[in-house]
Parts: C-alpha cells; structure tokens; sequence
C-alpha cells in the first residue's frame, strides 16, 4: 500500500467548509483521512507547514491545440501548464484539426492524455461536425467514449434553429452546451472592444452588443427548451445582466468568467500589445466591475482560463494579423489571488471554491474536494511571499501572456494528482516532496509516474 | 560641414531634433516639438523654391519607401524630399503582394536591414504596424499611414499649410467632415491641431463619427449645416468608395446630398473659410470643383507644403544622430 502524509499544511475546502492547520493521509491514490496530527506510519511525508493545501482546480475551458496545433501546445505540455498552475482537471475545447466531433478524436485526446499527459483532461467535443454550424453531432455515442461536454468554442452557433435542437437534445444525457456567445456579422473584422482606446488606436472595434445579442437569444432557447446553457468566458455588462435575468426567470443557464477579463481592460491593448489580444475583446472598467460583482453575487458560477496557446511568430506581429488568445493555466490562481484576496476583496475560501467545486458543479460532478474516499488530487500553494513570475515558469509550449515579469504574492509550490506528485516548483523547497524518483528534472512528472495509480 | 548649392545655408549645428529616433505619430509630440517642425519646414519651404532645390544635409544616407498600400502621392512626396536631401532613395512596393497581412512584414525587415536603410518610411494597412517596426530596426521609422491610425506628415504638413495661410492656429475652429471612423487623417489632425490651441468639430453620419471620438475633447455634429457654424477651415476627408458597401452609408449620392460641400454651403461655416482636402478627392463627391478653384481653397498648396514638411522631418530625426548644418533661418 502506498501511503503518502502531507502534514502541517493549511488546509483550505469549501466543499467541506475547512480552513485550519490540518495532515492530509493518502493511501493508494485516494484521500484517506483529514484531521490533526494523523501518525504518518510508513507514509512518506511532505512537511507542508506554513504552505496550503488546496483541492486540486479545475479549468472547464482549455484549448491544449492536439492534435493539429502541435507547434503551440500539445496535451503533454499543455497538461503540464495545468499541474504548474494547480489544475489536476481540466476540459480541452474540440477546435483542433481535425475538429474533435467523431469518436476517434474523443479517444485520441483520451489516450493521449493518458500516454502523454499528467493531470486529468476531459474532452470537448463540438456540437456540430466540423464546428460548421450545420449539423449535430453523435452526441450520445460521444459522450459514451468520453466527452465530458460539447461546444464550438471559437466559434458561435450562429443558426438558433440548430441551437435549439442541440439545447433541447442535451437533455436526454444532462450535459451543458458551452456556447462561444457572438454575432459573426456584429464582430465582422474587429479585433478590440469598439470603444475609445479602439478610436484611439485606429483598430476595428468588436461591439459588446455582439456578445450580449446572442447571449439573450442563447438564453431564450435555453428558456425554450429546458436544455443546460453554458456560457463561456463572459465579458461584458450586457451580458451579465442577461444571464442574471434568465437566471431569476428559473432558466437553466451557468456561465464562467476568465482570469483575465476579471483583472484587466481594454487600456492593456494600448502600444499594440498582441498579448492583450483576446475574443471576447477586454472590455471597459464597468464591464469588468460588472464580471467582478457577477461572480460574487453567484451569476457567473465559476472561473475557466481559457488557455489559448499561440506561438510566438503568430503573437509577434501587428496588432490586427495576430490571433486573438492568451495562455492562463500557470497564472490563474497567482493573478486571481494577488488582485481579490490580498486585497481583502475575496476570502480565499471563495477563490478556492469557484476553482473547484464551483466549476465541478456546473458540469453536476462532485470533485474538487479532499472528502476521504475521494481521488487525491491536490495541490500545495504558498502564499503571500511576493515574487516574479516570469518566462521561464512557463510550462505551456507557447508564452503568449500577458503576465510575464509581474509580481504576485502566490506560487503553487506542487501538485498532486491520485496522491502522485506532478509538479515541483523549481523555486520553491517542499521538504519531502519533489525528490521522488516520479518527479523529473525539470520539476514536472514524467508519463510514466502515472504507472500503478488508478486513474 | 556641408554647404548648401544656391545660397549659403546658415552655419549653426543642428541642436532641434524630435524625441526618439522614429516619428511614429503626433500623438508621441508636443506642441513645441510640432512647432519645431513647421519652423524648420519654413526654412525647407524656402529651399524648395530655388532653382537649385538641393540641401546635401542626407547625403550618403539611404531612405527606404515601404509602401504596403498604392498611394503614389504620399510615396512621391517622401521620395521628393530625401532626394531634396540628397539621400538615396529605394522604393519598395509591396502593394501588390498577395502575400497575408503583416507576415510580408515581419519578411521584408530583414531585406531592409540588410541593405543598410537609415530611415524606413512605411505605409500600411494595420493600425500599429509602424510601432512594431521601429521595435525591429536600428534606422528611423517615419509613419507614413499605418491603418486608420495615424498619419502624422499629413497632419504636420496640413497645421503648415494654415499657419503660413493665417499667421496662426490658436483660436481657430476646425470642422473635419467626413469618414472619421476610418481616417488616420482625421486622427492625426485632430491631435495635431488641438496641440496647437485649435478647436475641433467632427461632422459626419454617426456611423462614421461615433460618440467615442468625444473622448479627444472635441465637438461632435452629425449635420452639415450645424457643423459648419463659425468655422474657420473647412477640412474635407476622402470617402472610401468600399465603405458603403458594408452600409457605413447608403450610397454615394446620398453622401453627397447631406455632405458635399458646395459654394453654398460653403457659406454656412465663417466668412472667408479655408476648405482643405489630403486628396486625392472624389470630385463632385465631397466638393465641387468650383469650391476647390476657389482661392480659399488650400488644396494645392497642401502638396507643395507637403515635400517641405516631410524634408523638416528628415532633417530633424537626423538631427538626433548628428551635427548637420541647418537649412534657411
């Protein structure tokens, strides 16, 4: 029996409303006990005290761009960002090439993910074939081999008749739809907010409305139908207030927010800078305001980064030839907590819980928590030491963020993942942890440290 | 120290120059580096109108012309003023690339490098694309129009063209009319002027004059004849034949009808109004071709000043590398 202690850690989870000075015993890859002073046995232990121990995150929208993207982010490296920002789930989108929409995709990313990868990776797969916006997928025959949820993230389902059967055939298997809220012919060329830093720059501007329009008419169907809306990434006021209007009008409708529009606006495209290029666009102060009260006030039900690997020759060109996305699976839970815990605005008992259960509840799942009996998958955060986060903490195969050379107050010092460490901190000593034979030199776990867990 | 051919340029070493070592838009200026440039253009002005048009102030230096949109005008206005300079000049046109957007950029910067370029002036169609070059290169970028964001020579050489007009700028109230969403004329005369102590009013459909302009503190009117009220220049924008055709606006004539400018309606603005245009114009569109015969129409006069400015510039950003004799006085 493999046993492993980590001991002394705070440990913080909501889901089971703990937040003290606690051991946490591991035992063939599930949590065993969580209380004070647990004898360690033959443990091995990792003296965690002074650090805190967290369920491990989950991000419900990634884009880890395997297969097809390969030169900016495969699900080896991709899933190493994950473990690097504390992710031990995460969902990938089916925008790849070819489109994840058979069930040979489904299996790719699922064995991949298992030969390759070190966290858990639940795949996306599209709701229509090619993410055409024509025609449905195998939804039931997809779920049977493994998708976790369906979407055409990148692109909108632009026809509300498909939309509606999609919603309404949903609810045969009780999965949500993430829909990518945007009116194509409203964004046209644009490629920011339309506001005053767009006049300013000369840069074609995307309006809100485009969001907010198929927001209210995504809301509609769901209302129609009684099918699970999802809406990803949420960036305007609009669009808030839609949601929240559904909301109290009983429709079935959950949404995520990403790091990103939480933390900045439209000021960061000023100088043309690539890595402020997104879709949606970062909007106006009141937006993010809006996003920041949404999220606190249960509207918005939890983050997702949506990670959006590009390379640099992509990112490093003018302003209206680069691809819109930022990576966001190493910063998230640092810039999150930097901005709203150290400030006093969050607790971090609810930065944890809407990285965790928040995000498990939206998808009717119950992870993100360290009950005994379940997967121990958990990291190992320490807090409050300022220092810089820069390029060489990357584990993402591309560097396209915004946040290199900023100063945040938290660093995820190791992850775990079925009670096995994956990821080591290469600044951060954890007396006990990072020097099992698992761990490679990099401070990342190699596949086959997987072998014997159960998965 | 370099003599200048016909008479004698002054003596005194060049200590004007512009703040960095690329002209990017007025937007990095201040109001007296502006008027830093419209002094030294004055002289330049003066250059041009010798029978030997040549001060040798670039020699041995070499401009490369990178002009990713056609625009014969604006390419031949530079080319005019490095040769006035006495600087070697390479035209390079990759208007007709097919090539995607800004990858032939980021090809072309090496070629550029290599052939030794001093200072590269570029025109292209992103917004910023001037800003990501002068990242890429050691020689001085002038922005020659990047997008619908700047064009500051055009702006430099429209202030020029009032000032040696009026004796000033201060005071004046300047109505744009036009496509202002999409002009980088527009934007960089509006900064420009408004440095200079004018005061500005946008005129055209809301369409094409959003609300979000009111955020550089000028005045906003979607009708002529309001717009017009108590101006002293009358600066007509070009209308983008392919903008109606994503309904920006109905049609052409339709434009005309609520925007042309025609002798009487040239009327509804100040006595004596000056109309100006940064060509080329779609006659019978935006103006009658009496209005531009009129002498109160500056738009002639807008190209001539339009070698001098971009001579000053030159001259200046040079200035910024080393001691070359000054033009006029």
């Amino acid at each position: 029996m493999s046993r492993l202690l980590v001991r002394n850690g705070t440990v913080v989870d909501p889901s089971q409303g703990i937040h003290r000075v606690m051991d946490v015993l591991v035992e063939n890859g599930r949590v065993a006990e969580v209380r004070a002073r647990i004898d360690a046995g033959d443990a091995e232990v990792v003296e965690a005290a002074g650090f805190h121990v967290a369920p491990g995150f989950i991000d419900i929208h990634t884009h880890l761009r395997e297969p097809g993207g390969e030169g900016s982010e495969t699900i080896e490296t991709g899933t190493r960002a994950a473990a690097a920002g504390g992710f031990t789930r995460i969902y990938c989108m089916p925008n790849t090439t070819p489109v994840c929409d058979s069930e040979t995709g489904v299996q790719y990313v699922i064995s991949r993910a298992a030969s390759h990868g070190c966290i858990n990776v639940v795949p996306v797969a599209s709701i229509t074939k090619g993410m055409l916006g024509e025609e449905l997928t195998n939804f039931g025959r997809l779920m049977g081999c493994g998708a976790g949820a369906f979407s055409d993230d990148g692109r909108p389902v632009m026809n509300a008749e498909i939309m509606r059967r999609a919603l309404e055939y949903t609810k045969l298997l009780g999965v949500p739809l993430f829909e990518h809220c945007e009116d194509m012919n409203l964004t046209a060329e644009g490629h920011m907010n339309e506001g005053v830093v767009s006049a300013r720059l000369g840069i074609k501007g995307i309006p809100r409305v485009s969001e907010s329009v198929m927001v209210s008419r995504n809301c509609a169907l769901a209302a129609a139908t009684g099918g699970h809306l999802h809406v990803c990434h949420v960036s305007t006021r609009e669009s808030v207030h839609a949601i929240r209007e559904a909301r109290r009008n009983g429709v079935r409708v959950t949404a995520e927010v990403s790091p990103h529009h939480l933390t900045m606006t439209e000021d960061a495209v000023l100088g043309y800078n690539t890595n402020a290029k997104m879709k949606p666009p970062l909007c106006e102060k009141a937006d993010r305001d809006a996003l920041i009260e949404a999220l606190e006030d249960g509207t918005i039900d939890c983050i997702a980064t949506d990670h959006a690997p590009h390379s640099s020759q992509a990112k490093d060109n003018v302003f209206d030839a680069a691809p819109f996305g930022i990576i966001g699976l190493e910063t998230a839970f640092p810039v999150l907590y930097t901005t709203f815990v150290t400030t006093k605005r969050w607790t971090l008992d609810f930065l944890v819980e809407k990285m965790t259960t928040a995000p498990a509840k939206v998808m009717n799942a119950d992870w993100g928590t360290l009950r005994p009996g379940t997967q121990a998958d958990f990291s190992i955060i320490e807090l409050g030491e300022p220092a810089r986060f820069e390029r060489r903490h990357i584990f993402s195969k591309s560097i396209n963020s915004p946040w290199i050379g900023a100063t945040m107050k938290a660093r995820i010092a190791a992850t775990f993942v079925n009670g096995l460490q994956v990821f080591q901190h290469p600044d951060v000593v954890l007396a006990g942890a990072g020097t099992c034979e698992k761990l490679a030199a990099n401070g990342t776990a190699k596949p086959k440290a997987r072998k014997g867990a159960k998965a | 120290m370099p003599r200048g051919y016909g008479r004698p340029v002054s003596k005194h070493v060049a200590t004007v120059s512009l703040p960095g070592k690329d002209l990017l838009g007025i937007e990095g200026l201040s109001s007296s580096d502006l008027s830093t440039v419209l002094d030294t253009a004055r002289g330049f002005k003066e250059v041009i109108t010798r029978t030997v048009k040549k001060v040798p102030v670039l020699r041995g230096r070499t401009v490369v012309n990178l002009f990713f949109e056609n625009s014969t005008r604006t390419r031949t206005s530079f080319e005019l003023a490095a040769r006035r300079l006495d600087a070697d000049v390479i035209n390079f046109d990759v208007a007709t690339s097919s090539v995607a957007k800004g990858e032939a950029l980021l090809d072309t910067i090496e070629t550029i490098e290599a052939l030794g370029a001093d200072f590269i002036v570029i025109r292209h169609g992103s917004s910023g694309a001037p800003h990501f070059l002068a990242k890429a290169v050691r020689a001085s970028v002038v922005n020659g129009g990047d997008g619908a964001h700047e064009h500051p020579t055009q702006a430099l050489l429209d202030a020029f063209t009032i000032q040696e007009r009026l004796g000033r700028i201060e005071g004046l109230r300047v109505a744009i009319v036009g496509d202002i969403l999409h002009s980088r004329v527009a934007r960089s005369n509006i900064l420009a002027l408004q440095k200079l102590g004018a005061e500005i009013v946008l005129v055209g459909p809301p369409s094409l004059v959003p609300d979000s302009f009111a955020a550089y503190g000028v005045e906003i009117e979607h009708t002529l004849r309001s717009g017009l009220r108590d101006a002293d220049i009358v600066y007509l924008l070009r209308i983008q034949l392919e903008r109606q055709r994503k309904n920006l606006f109905p049609s052409l004539d339709e434009y005309r009808l609520l925007y042309g400018i025609n002798r009487e309606r040239l009327g509804w603005a100040k006595p004596g109004a000056l109309v100006m245009h940064p060509g080329p114009v779609n006659r019978g569109v935006e103006v009658t071709r009496d209005v531009m015969e009129m002498d109160e129409s500056l738009i002639t006069t807008q190209v001539t000043n339009g070698v001098a400015i971009r001579m000053a510039v030159f001259y200046l950003l040079q200035g910024a590398k080393s001691d070359v004799a000054a033009p006029g006085s």
